[in-house]
């Protein structure tokens, strides 16, 4: 019996074992009460931060973003600084990266590439929307291989020694797709991996590994364009959709750690919270270091700030939101 | 209270319950997990029953159990184990197998324990998973496979220490 037969086993077991008691709908009914009165106390809340935001939201309305700001009036009155908790803005100077290598021959039928950054490595992407993708992450940590594998095996690149995992399918694969992985040691000690999902064969895949050249290939336009970031944080994170500042070291431990921003699709129902109105579009501020921004078509920018990491007041969430762009 | 409400959580309370018991290695976690998620949504209930109410549920469990937000206010330690059961005992026993596997479980991280919980219980596919997880396929391939390989690794390790392991 296979590990993942014992582990759908012991689920399944577990799963019968616990003889819960009848109580849980009086539990949750106390629980609406609390919940209730809290709420109360929340809207109370919500008047003080709606006089703190209020201000700097509609001035910037002005300065920032024509996705997420409207054109503003001209005879809107003057910008003034928000109230903050002691967080010291600067101007946004982090880069996308670009990415150390390029390929010398790359097999057809690719999507057009793409440059992320995973904490402190880099990875070039060829990804389509039906989970075919080829991917190289270059950087001090060992890239994780996604799949378990069948078979591991050594075979080189150029004059590197490498390891060649493979899977003749993985969760997704479509006939005639396949797992080919290939992870190697650059010469100045970084970590090169290079894995393929789809109908790639093994050789084709170290063709591609033995093709690259050490000439950087430019980096991806970035998801965000950010007004002002707090100072002291660095990109950690990048990837079309979603990105992420971090205090730095950027490990890959703190990597999505810190001040994120992603467009996701919204939840339905949308998250309770306090409304407000960031740049002229509805948000909810969910009281858990969260904002959520609509941008219509059933999308919302998710800011999230992981107290753990970053100290950041209500105000200064706001501040950083209203001057978040979407690029694309 | 919401007649819809309290008959839906009469009717799924134990199927949600067996849920975040999976998901939290323990069955007080588990129960208290439910209770949050559930308070949230008898505010929308009106809404969240009109779509698919077990989703909704399946999903909030899951986006609340790995939340850093939850994991400070609980004061609970990320990656204890679910109690400890005998560790290396006997191996011949499918039964002895599943108590380790299970052991074990409660110690890889919250984010692989979900998609490993999600993939074998629930029986959803990476796309679904990266869904309910926001994040994309190949990361829900990256938790499982760390997932599965610890488990692997720890399992093995276990087997070659267990007395009258072959040396």
């Amino acid at each position: 019996m296979t590990l993942e037969e014992d582990l759908r086993l012991t689920l399944q077991d577990r799963a019968g074992e616990p003889a819960f008691s009848g109580d849980l709908l009086d539990r949750v009914r106390l629980g609406v009460r609390r919940e209730k009165r809290k709420r109360i106390a929340i809207l109370s809340a919500a008047v003080v931060l709606a006089a703190v935001v209020t201000v700097p939201v509609v001035l910037v309305q002005r300065q920032l973003s024509p996705v997420l700001n409207p054109t503003p009036p001209a005879s809107a009155p003057p910008a003034s600084s928000p109230p903050s908790s002691g967080v010291v803005w600067e101007k946004s100077r982090w880069e996308m990266p670009a990415f150390p290598l390029t390929p010398g021959w790359l097999p057809p039928g690719l999507s057009p590439r793409r440059v992320d950054q995973i904490g402190p490595n880099v990875v070039l992407r060829y990804d389509d929307d039906r989970g075919n993708s080829l991917s190289l992450e270059v950087g001090p940590v060992a890239g994780a291989w996604e799949v378990e594998g069948e078979e591991d095996h050594r075979s080189t690149v150029g004059a590197l020694d490498a390891t060649v995992r493979t899977a003749r399918s993985y969760d997704g694969a479509r006939a005639g797709d396949r797992y080919v992985g290939v992870r190697w040691r650059l010469p100045d000690g970084r970590w090169a991996q290079l894995l393929s999902f789809g109908p790639r064969t093994e050789s084709q895949v170290l063709r591609v590994a033995r093709g690259l050249r050490a000439q950087p290939l430019p980096a991806s336009p970035a998801p965000f364009r950010l007004a002002e970031v707090p100072r002291g944080l660095t990109l950690s994170f990048a990837s079309a959709r979603y990105l992420c500042l971090t205090p730095p070291p950027v490990t890959a431990e703190t990597m999505q750690r810190g001040l994120c921003v992603g467009v996701e699709r919204a939840a339905e129902p949308a998250p309770p919270g306090v409304a407000l109105t960031i740049a002229g579009r509805p948000a909810v501020f969910t009281g858990d270091s969260q904002l959520q921004i609509d941008l219509g078509g059933k999308q919302i920018l998710a800011v999230t700030a992981d107290p753990e990491m970053i100290k950041l007041s209500a105000a200064d969430l706001v501040r950083f939101a209203t001057g978040v762009e979407v690029t694309d | 209270m919401h007649i819809g409400f309290e008959e839906y959580v009469r009717a799924r309370g134990d199927t949600l319950r067996r849920f975040a018991f999976l998901l939290c290695g323990d069955q007080h976690l588990g129960e208290d997990l439910v209770q949050e998620v559930l308070i949230k949504a008898y505010r929308r209930w009106s809404r969240i029953e009109l779509d698919q109410p077990d989703r909704y549920l399946r999903t909030a469990l899951v986006r609340s159990h790995v939340s850093w937000l939850r994991r400070r206010s609980s004061g609970e330690r990320v990656g204890v184990p679910a109690g400890t059961g005998p560790v290396g005992a006997d191996f011949a026993s499918q039964h002895a197998i599943r108590d380790d596997l299970w052991t074990r479980l409660g110690r890889l991280s919250r984010t692989q324990r979900a998609v490993l919980v999600l993939r074998y219980y629930e029986d959803l596919d990476d796309h679904q998973i990266a869904d309910v997880l926001r994040c994309k396929p190949s990361t829900v391939r990256v938790h499982a496979s760390r997932g599965l390989g610890r488990l692997r690794t720890d399992l093995a390790s276990a087997t070659t220490n267990a007395p009258g392991a072959a040396q």
